[in-house]
């Protein structure tokens, strides 16, 4: 019995996580649509759409997290809360909420970015729970690099 | 990698009106109206509010410009612009200088105004970039009865 615990509670409790958390690693986010509006001095309404995609063969519960957002190497400009998903192939993620800028510098950064760039990067860091049946809840890291398709590529995509 | 607004490159100004006399002129004081065509090329839909720029040639202000509600949508955008411009200055750039009535125009935002409140956040943006255009203003003068050709110059 102790032989059996010996092998099985390091795959449950150490080998599991890892594989989960290397499959949050590799699964992609990708921003199909976002709208800024009703801008405010110190926040604004944002609607994101995003599509996350992943191979693997699980299909865990990812509990809602919040999530800062930030330009590389910079202070996060806005935290969102990320709604509970279920982990499918493609999982469709809609975030819609108002939000207070975590900072007006960094919101600023951010906002000049997105005008004077041809491309920017997105960083997407939080931390959340993921439960698979059966299984104890796992911690998990989400760290994502947003992607984002430009208009051409989007029209294209849709023909 | 997300596509940003890349400098708002490929604005353009067009359908340019003169207008002059009590009758044409704005109750804001414009006295030149246009179109203008901001290309967006992301997935992004932003609300800028009024959007308030500053209008140079050769870095001499001729005037500023007034873009109300400005809600850039992904794809094409066309917004109506009120300005309010030196038009003695221009004519003298026109004859002086610039014989074809093409103007090198020097675009810089100024503010970004939404109920009153003034969007910081959008307003560091736009006052850092710079937007140059050729813009003719020969078929506006001809609108109004002032033909170049009739200028001196070349």
């Amino acid at each position: 019995m102790i032989i059996v615990l010996v092998i099985v509670l390091p795959i449950i409790f150490v080998g599991i996580p890892n594989k989960a958390q290397h499959e949050i690693n590799s699964s992609t986010l990708e921003v199909t649509a976002q709208e800024v509006t009703n801008p405010q001095s110190n926040g604004v309404h944002l609607k994101i759409d995003t599509v996350i995609r992943s191979g693997s063969s699980y299909h865990p519960k990812i509990d809602s997290f919040k999530a800062g957002l930030s330009l590389p190497g910079q202070d996060p400009f806005i935290y969102i809360t990320i709604p509970e998903a279920k982990s499918e192939a493609e999982t469709r993620v809609t975030v819609d909420q108002d939000v207070i800028f975590a900072s007006d510098v960094e919101f600023s950064s951010y906002t000049k970015a997105v005008l004077d760039s041809e491309t920017i990067q997105i960083h997407l860091d939080g931390k959340t729970n993921i439960h698979l049946s059966g299984l104890p809840t796992m911690d998990v890291d989400y760290n994502k690099v947003i992607t984002m398709k430009g208009m051409s590529h989007c029209s294209y995509s849709k023909n | 990698m997300l596509v940003g607004l890349n400098k708002l490159s490929g604005l353009n100004i067009s359908d340019v009106r003169i207008l002059s006399g009590q009758d044409e002129i704005l109750s804001d004081g414009s006295n030149l109206i246009a179109n203008v065509s901001i290309p967006n090329p992301s997935v992004m839909t932003l609300d800028l509010g009024n959007i308030t720029m500053n209008l140079a040639v050769d870095g001499t202000a001729i005037g500023y410009a007034l873009i109300p509600d400005l809600y850039l949508k992904p794809g094409d955008n066309v917004f109506p612009l009120q300005s309010h411009v030196d038009q003695l200055a221009i004519l003298g750039l026109i004859q002086s200088k610039y014989n074809d009535a093409v103007l090198p125009l020097e675009i810089v935002g100024n503010s970004s105004i939404k109920d009153g409140q003034h969007l910081t956040y959008y307003e560091d943006a736009i006052k850092s970039n710079t937007i140059n255009l050729n813009l003719d203003v020969g078929p506006a003068l001809a609108d109004i009865g002032i033909n170049i050709t009739s200028f001196g110059g070349s």
